[in-house]
């Protein structure tokens, strides 16, 4: 049975991103914020400093997946892999990377308005991420906004976060937030433009996002200046990515 | 110290922090006879070698950075260009954070947003320091290290001493008529009018004069096309009527004395849109006791106003490329009146300038020695009272003029480019000051 609707499904070409609620259990929810936790603790402790000034300066993480077992478990949740497989339209997907985003209460930084394609060394612009929230999302605690429609817009260099805006003009008026509630994901195009705020609420704003290619997909080192995971990627350009550092997952179900 | 981007940020940060105490203390320090400017001799015994190429990691900067020396220094400096003391206790964190998102970037790809502590950082200590170092001295001053080894001759040099090479140009060569011809065409392709003085002899004097492009102010410049005749050619290892470049340096006879002086000088007008008002005064024989130019040069020399007189070329030292700062004020009775402190300004320029080379400075308080040269120098003597007189090119002690394997080192040539665009804009404020 396939966990999307056809509705869903043409929403999310036509908008470029897409809410599902409820994709993730309260149970374990608590347990990947408990798995957090625990993890910046050590991480703090593996840089010889405490866990507050620690998580008051670094934000995100990638490779979360590869440390810490309940990561690992979700980033292999076949209900994520199976509704990004429907929405690629492919059979099985392949996991990127993933990547932990904690906005501290009163806290954190505006990400520019970008798309992560760019800034990737992969050749098909056939990904999508799934953006789960840990934390309720609300606009004032730095939910996501997307343009929607801006992902069938051709490709565009990356943006560089320090020193460029994107300038939408009279179009920032259509730009979307998108609060969730905590346990709902994200999906939203490798070519959806998206930015998010820093977090003006008293409650933090986490995020685990996992980034799916279409398995098929293959390396090509020109397009990014440079990625954390272009070392390591071991096959020519040209070719589908190494099994080991990005593993296939199960696909679509059938509908 | 002049930007920073998100995929280089960590090398952006760590240049631009080297770079500040490099400017900073060249604008700083003064340094008397004897003495060499090396901003990186207020460092440790351990840190020296690496500050010079920018190697020092972040946590050793930040200890740089909390000393009083250092402190003083980058504020005092701060204060010169006109802007507020930095707070330290915000430096102090901002390296604080700085470092940790690097370590966690290193043990556990952790971080900020995308180089937000570099840039943080940055933002506090070269943000508008380097703004207002270019806006002084020019965009070059604050820009990365650069290399003294390996480095190529550009083609557009390279070309046009080849050229020039090939005017034998000696007492006895015959060839003066066409390289005042190509040198001609060069300096009117450069918007210069040229005017040939004692047109009527085998080696007239040039004087080529070109308004300001976008900078006021005068500099006065002064070469020649002339060479010395070759002596016994077993003696050179090179061919000395061929150019060679070899060992990061270009042989040949005539490149030190003067033709590659002049041939960088042409390429660096090329690149340098911005300029004052310039008077260029080329001679053709330097070498042979100067007749015309004697006769000509005090009238000549007489009627010019200028905020700087820059002579054939300027020297560094071979051994670790300190660059000899030849500068002196014109005093009574070709006397040598101290540079004073507007002129001061400009030598720390270049020296910041030129510590991007990993080489420090020196001033000493006189000319170009010329006595070698049969009956002086016509430029040196000339120069009017109060002038401020520079001698800055590419040439270093192993130059050799007037000898076998004459050479110029190949490192020199962005140097005095850069050198050149410093006393443009030097020039451009002192006389804009003076109106």
């Amino acid at each position: 049975m396939a966990e999307l609707s056809t509705k869903q499904v043409e929403r999310f070409r036509r908008d470029g991103h897409l809410v599902v609620d409820d994709v993730v259990s309260d149970v374990q929810v608590t347990r990947l914020r408990a798995a957090f936790e625990a993890q910046a603790a050590q991480w703090a402790a593996e840089i010889a400093t405490t866990v507050e000034e620690y998580l008051s300066i670094v934000s995100q993480w990638m490779n979360v997946w590869e440390r810490n077992t309940a990561f690992a478990e979700q980033l292999r949740d076949p209900r994520a892999a199976a509704i990004a497989a429907e929405l690629l339209d492919c059979d099985r997907v392949r996991v990127f990377h993933d990547h932990l985003i904690a906005k501290p209460p009163h806290g954190g930084a505006t990400i520019p308005w970008h798309r992560d394609l760019p800034n990737w060394p992969v050749a098909e612009a056939r990904a999508v991420s799934c953006w789960l929230a840990l934390d309720d999302a609300p606009i004032e605690a730095g939910a996501l906004w997307f343009m929607p429609g801006a992902h069938t817009e051709p490709i565009t260099r990356s943006i560089d976060f320090l020193s460029e805006q994107k300038a939408w003009g009279s179009r920032e008026a259509d730009a979307v937030a998108v609060p969730v509630r905590a346990g709902s994901t994200i999906f939203h195009h490798c070519l959806s433009w998206h930015t998010s705020p820093p977090n003006r609420s008293s409650r933090w704003r986490r995020a685990y996002i996992t980034v799916y290619l279409d398995a098929t997909c293959t390396f090509d080192p020109s397009r990014a200046r440079w990625h954390p995971m272009t070392g390591r990627v071991t096959v020519a350009p040209g070719a589908v990515f190494n099994e080991d550092a990005f593993p296939v997952l199960g696909g679509r179900r059938p509908r | 110290m002049n930007q920073i981007e998100m995929y280089s940020s960590s090398n952006d940060l760590k240049h631009g922090l080297h770079r500040a105490l490099a400017v900073a203390h060249a604008l700083t320090h003064l340094w008397g006879p004897g003495e060499t400017q090396r901003w990186w001799s207020v460092l440790g015994d351990a840190e020296r070698e690496l500050a010079r190429e920018h190697r020092l990691g972040l946590e050793a900067l930040a200890e740089v950075y909390w000393r009083d020396e250092a402190r003083g220094m980058l504020d005092d400096a701060r204060v010169g260009l006109g802007l507020a003391p930095l707070s330290h206790d915000d430096i102090q964190y901002a390296f604080r954070a700085a470092i940790i998102s690097g370590r966690a970037h290193r043990t556990h790809l952790g971080r900020d947003v995308y180089g937000a502590s570099n840039k943080r950082l940055w933002d506090l200590v070269c943000a508008d320091f380097g703004r207002a170092v270019i806006e002084r001295y020019g965009r070059s001053l604050g820009e990365g290290p650069r290399s003294r080894s390996d480095v190529r001759a550009p083609s557009s040099v390279v070309d046009r001493l080849r050229e020039l090479m090939r005017f034998n140009t000696s007492r006895a060569g015959g060839c003066h008529t066409r390289c005042v011809e190509w040198l001609e065409r060069q300096l009117r392709a450069l918007g210069f009018d040229v005017a040939r003085l004692a047109a009527s002899t085998a080696h007239p004097v040039l004087v080529a004069r070109r308004p300001a492009r976008g900078l006021t102010g005068h500099v006065v410049l002064y070469g020649h096309y002339d060479v010395t005749a070759l002596g016994p050619t077993h003696r050179w290892t090179h061919p000395p009527e061929e150019l060679t470049e070899t060992e990061g340096r270009l042989f040949g006879r005539g490149v030190a004395d003067d033709k590659g002086p002049l041939a960088v000088r042409i390429a660096a007008l090329h690149d340098l849109t911005a300029a004052p008002a310039l008077t260029w005064i080329i001679q053709g024989e330097e070498e042979t006791g100067s007749p015309i130019a004697h006769a000509v040069l005090p009238d000549v020399m007489a009627s010019l106003q200028a905020e700087l007189w820059l002579d054939e070329t300027g020297y560094h030292d071979h051994e670790d490329g300190t660059l000899r700062l030849l500068a002196r004020t014109i005093g009574p009775d070709d006397t040598s009146a101290p540079v004073g402190r507007e002129y001061e300004d400009l030598l720390r320029g270049l020296a910041g300038l030129a510590s991007r080379w990993g080489v420090g400075a020196r001033h000493e308080q006189r000319g170009l020695n010329k006595n070698v040269v049969e009956g002086g120098c016509p430029f040196n003597r000339n120069l009017p009272l109060g002038a401020r007189y520079v001698a800055l090119g590419v040439n270093d002690s192993r130059a050799r003029i007037h000898a076998p394997d004459e050479s110029i080192p190949t490192w020199t040539i962005e140097l005095h480019r850069a050198e050149l665009d410093v006393v443009f804009r030097w020039v451009d404020r002192v006389a804009r000051e003076s109106m």
